[in-house]
């Protein structure tokens, strides 16, 4: 026999226990968690404030005050700061969120003390600078109507809105308006309001030692001084509007965004529907890619995914077809869920997803900064790596009785809201 | 073969590279490398279904083509890293070459220039402006294809010779980066790919670009919001001693927001929205681009030659020397980066090894320390001459009716 039909032995996966991280306090009391990982001399700061979309007062405001940051302080203009970070190759990037926001400093470790101090002239004392606010304002706004032309950008929007209800703050997108009722002074009452070391958390992964604590604490903590918190979170009822959302637009080819709202990722069921999820549309070898794409060509890609956030999860279903295939595509959508319904997953299949799924966590923690990137999606919804080993054991430990009875209750194609964006 | 140790996961990435890209496609089947790599996951005699035993093992796969290689990855835990020799071993021996998965990815592929190159506003501007910047060279078409027909031609027969005659043992090289030992990996290699004969692979002969001496340019109108200005000019060989220099010129023009194009005309005067200058990453003697969306208060030919302006003092006066060290300790900082990840110093090393010597990889930042200003200036001379450009007008049908 050919040696290449000796198929080598697939061993299962080792127990995975990331390294939990170390916690100290800063001077003014802001929390600390360090991750010393990598052999690389390189570092990354993630300073998370509570200042995200659901706490801003109009579109836009949390997203430009944050990039707006590096563009002057009191200190130091934006050419200056913007010089200072080229010519020690260091990148300092702001992340909008729905809770959090995060201002992220990378760079070689030798430059810290350098680093830090602007970081800190950048968060304690900006100015909001007319030109600059200016400019970034039009480009953000061209950015804006440039993704109005994806119908990828349509189908999504359509598809919050219907999931969420249209006064849930998930569903609260930029409108052409909104760029022009904005100013630096709204700008410059959110950053008073939210930018206070109360509502601050600070990571820190790559070569991280004493030392480098010291230089945060020194330049970035002590002086900053703690006031009390002012973010305000207040509950929301998604307003679910399920079936077909309909957004016309000329194009080759139709988005199809599809999904419903699910249990949260503290729920007991959580990692088996993850299983589930697997499954149907969670990587390449999923019943809707080998459907839809590999036996009948349909779409370039299709894949369902699990979004978790503080103010609840969601299973989604995305891809972009030819807009002929359109009626096929939800059609064998509707037939794998049904599939999933009616037959239990077959043992080997299920083997696969779960050691599949095993090996994508094992993944994620590529490279000095992940851990950190992980442990603070972790940390947004009030867990900690103790999670990824119960969800690991539970998500291994389910039955394909459990997945097929999982299946009963959420893939009800009737439940789902379907938005669609292309030519009809 | 090259081997590198990195435990800063318990994983190992397996990387094969073959030294086959769009540039080796005849002219009339264009796009087919790329075509082909979908087909590499078609299964094999042994092995049905290429996906099933990598998902199995905890792996995960995928590839890519460019005008110059076809790479094939797999990122396993380390208990499984054999997995990967296996299967990348047993497509290099043959494939199941089914009709129905030729059919099927003809029409996926379709759906991909669709969805990545049609779809999108500006998506097309590869499409364009490559033909315009080469006349002979197959650069001169996108990896992608140069349109969907040459796709949906292909037949079974011209599948089988592609294979044949670019992927074997004699034009690959296998590259292994992670938790691995290298004494396990050398033995694990030798087990599976060590008795695969070789193959006679076509010798590349491909032709050469006559030099560009007038300048170029065409113009099209598309349902976007904004005029964009799409320049290339030609510029050196990956392994040419100028390839540094001209990588520091597209820093200096736009490496952050310190850059020339962004400071001037980006932010002070904002007759872009956005502005970039950046190197193709070619092999061969490939392209330069400088490309920009124009603020509607501005006419496309007065930002035109906003740009034009500061590639004359390119030309013409020499880089101060602290601008210059911004840029190499970008550079350096950069690449300090990229290593960070285990897969990335897979790739790198297979690439780096392709091009003569894996060990380039430990000289990539010194090369970047010894350009002089005298070399960006001279290399910015030969790049940005006048008659080098070719300029693609991509014009919003708003804006100009």
């Amino acid at each position: 026999m050919n040696q290449r039909y000796n198929i080598p032995l697939i061993l299962p996966a080792e127990p995975f226990r990331p390294d939990p991280p170390l916690i100290s306090e800063m001077n003014n009391g802001i929390k600390l968690y360090a991750f010393q990982r990598g052999d690389q001399d390189i570092v990354k700061i993630d300073l998370v404030i509570r200042a995200g979309t659901v706490h801003q007062p109009q579109p836009l405001v949390s997203l430009l005050t944050g990039t707006l940051l590096k563009e002057g302080s009191q200190s130091f203009n934006s050419g200056h700061i913007a010089y200072q970070l080229d010519f020690h190759g260091a990148y300092l990037e702001f992340t909008n969120g729905y809770h959090h926001s995060t201002l992220s400093l990378v760079c070689l470790t030798r430059h810290l003390p350098k680093l830090v101090p602007l970081l800190a002239s950048v968060v304690h004392e900006p100015v909001f600078p007319e030109k600059e606010f200016k400019v970034i304002l039009e480009n953000r706004r061209q950015e804006f109507l440039l993704n109005k032309q994806k119908v990828k950008m349509l189908a999504a929007r359509t598809f919050s809105k219907h999931l969420w209800g249209n006064a849930h703050p998930y569903a609260q997108h930029a409108k052409d308006e909104d760029f022009e009722n904005i100013n630096t002074e709204v700008l410059k009452s959110f950053y008073k309001k939210h930018y206070s070391p109360s509502d601050c958390t600070l990571f820190v992964s790559g070569k991280v030692d004493d030392s480098v604590v010291d230089i945060i604490d020194k330049y970035l903590c002590v002086g900053w001084n703690q006031e009390s918190s002012n973010a305000q979170e207040s509950a929301c009822t998604p307003k679910t509007r399920k079936g077909k959302h309909i957004i016309e637009r000329d194009g080759v080819q139709t988005a199809i965004k599809a999904g419903q709202l699910i249990m949260n990722r503290n729920a007991s069921d959580y990692p088996s529907f993850q299983l589930l999820n697997g499954v149907l549309g969670g990587y390449f070898g999923s019943r809707l890619m080998r459907n839809i794409r590999e036996d009948k060509g349909y779409t370039y890609g299709i894949s369902s995914y699990v979004v978790s956030q503080a103010l609840g999860t969601y299973i989604g279903i995305h891809t972009e077809t030819a807009n002929e295939y359109r009626e096929k595509v939800l059609q064998e959508m509707a037939f794998e869920f049904k599939k999933l319904q009616e037959e239990k997953v077959p043992e080997t299949e299920l083997q696969m997803v779960k050691n599949y799924l095993s090996g994508e966590m094992m993944r994620s923690f590529d490279g000095p900064f992940a851990i950190a990137d992980i442990y603070r999606s972790l940390w947004e919804l009030g867990l900690n790596f103790d999670f990824i080993e119960t969800y690991i054991a539970k998500m291994e430990a389910t039955s394909a009785d459990t997945i097929q009875t999982l299946a009963q209750k959420w893939l009800n194609i009737e439940d789902y809201v379907i938005a669609i964006a292309g030519k009809h | 073969m090259v081997h590198h140790f990195d435990a800063c996961s318990p994983m190992v990435a397996v990387n094969l590279l073959y030294n086959v890209g769009a540039k080796d496609e005849n002219p009339q089947r264009t796009g087919f490398a790329h075509l082909f790599e979908h087909l590499m996951f078609g299964g094999t005699p042994g092995v049905p279904v290429y996906d099933d035993p990598v998902q199995e093992a905890g792996g995960e796969n995928n590839a890519w083509t460019s005008n110059d290689f076809t790479n094939y990855y797999l990122t396993l835990p380390k208990q499984n890293a054999e997995i990967g020799f296996w299967l990348e071993a047993d497509r290099m021996q043959g494939l199941a070459f089914s009709p129905k998965s030729l059919d099927v990815q003809r029409q996926v592929v379709t759906e991909e220039f669709k969805q990545r190159y049609l779809n999108q506003p500006y998506g097309d501007v590869g499409l364009l402006l490559r033909p315009l910047a080469f006349e002979k060279h197959p650069y001169k078409w996108s990896t992608i294809g140069e349109k969907i027909e040459h796709i949906q031609d292909a037949t079974l027969d011209e599948v089988k010779e592609f294979y044949y005659t670019h992927y074997a043992p004699n034009n690959a090289v296998l590259s292994i980066a992670g938790d691995i030992q290298a004494d396990l990996a050398f033995r694990m290699a030798e087990k599976w790919f060590g008795h695969i004969e070789q193959r006679q692979v076509k010798p590349r002969m491909l032709p050469l670009e006559p030099k560009q001496t007038k300048r170029r340019e065409i113009t099209v109108k598309r349902d976007v919001p904004l005029n964009g200005i799409f320049m290339a000019f030609h510029m050196c060989s990956r392994t040419s001693m100028d390839y540094h220099t001209s990588d520091l010129i597209s820093d200096i023009l736009s490496g952050g927001n310190s850059s020339r194009l962004y400071e001037k005309l980006v932010k002070n005067d904002a007759v872009f929205v956005d502005l970039n200058a950046y190197i193709g990453g070619d092999i061969e003697p490939g392209l330069f681009y400088v490309t920009g969306k124009v603020n509607p208060k501005f006419s496309v030919k007065e930002a035109e030659q906003r740009v034009r302006w500061e590639l004359d003092r390119m030309m013409n006066e020499l880089v101060h020397a602290t601008e210059l060290q911004k840029v190499k300790n970008k550079a350096e900082a950069s690449h300090v980066f990229e290593e960070a990840h285990y897969l990335n110093k897979a790739m790198n090393l297979a690439l780096y090894e392709t091009l003569g010597d894996a060990g380039m990889i430990n000289n990539e930042t010194d090369k970047y320390k010894y350009v002089t200003p005298m070399d960006i200036q001279r290399v910015s001379r030969e790049i940005f001459c006048e008659d080098n450009a070719s300029v693609l007008y991509y014009l919003s049908e708003s804006l100009n009716s």
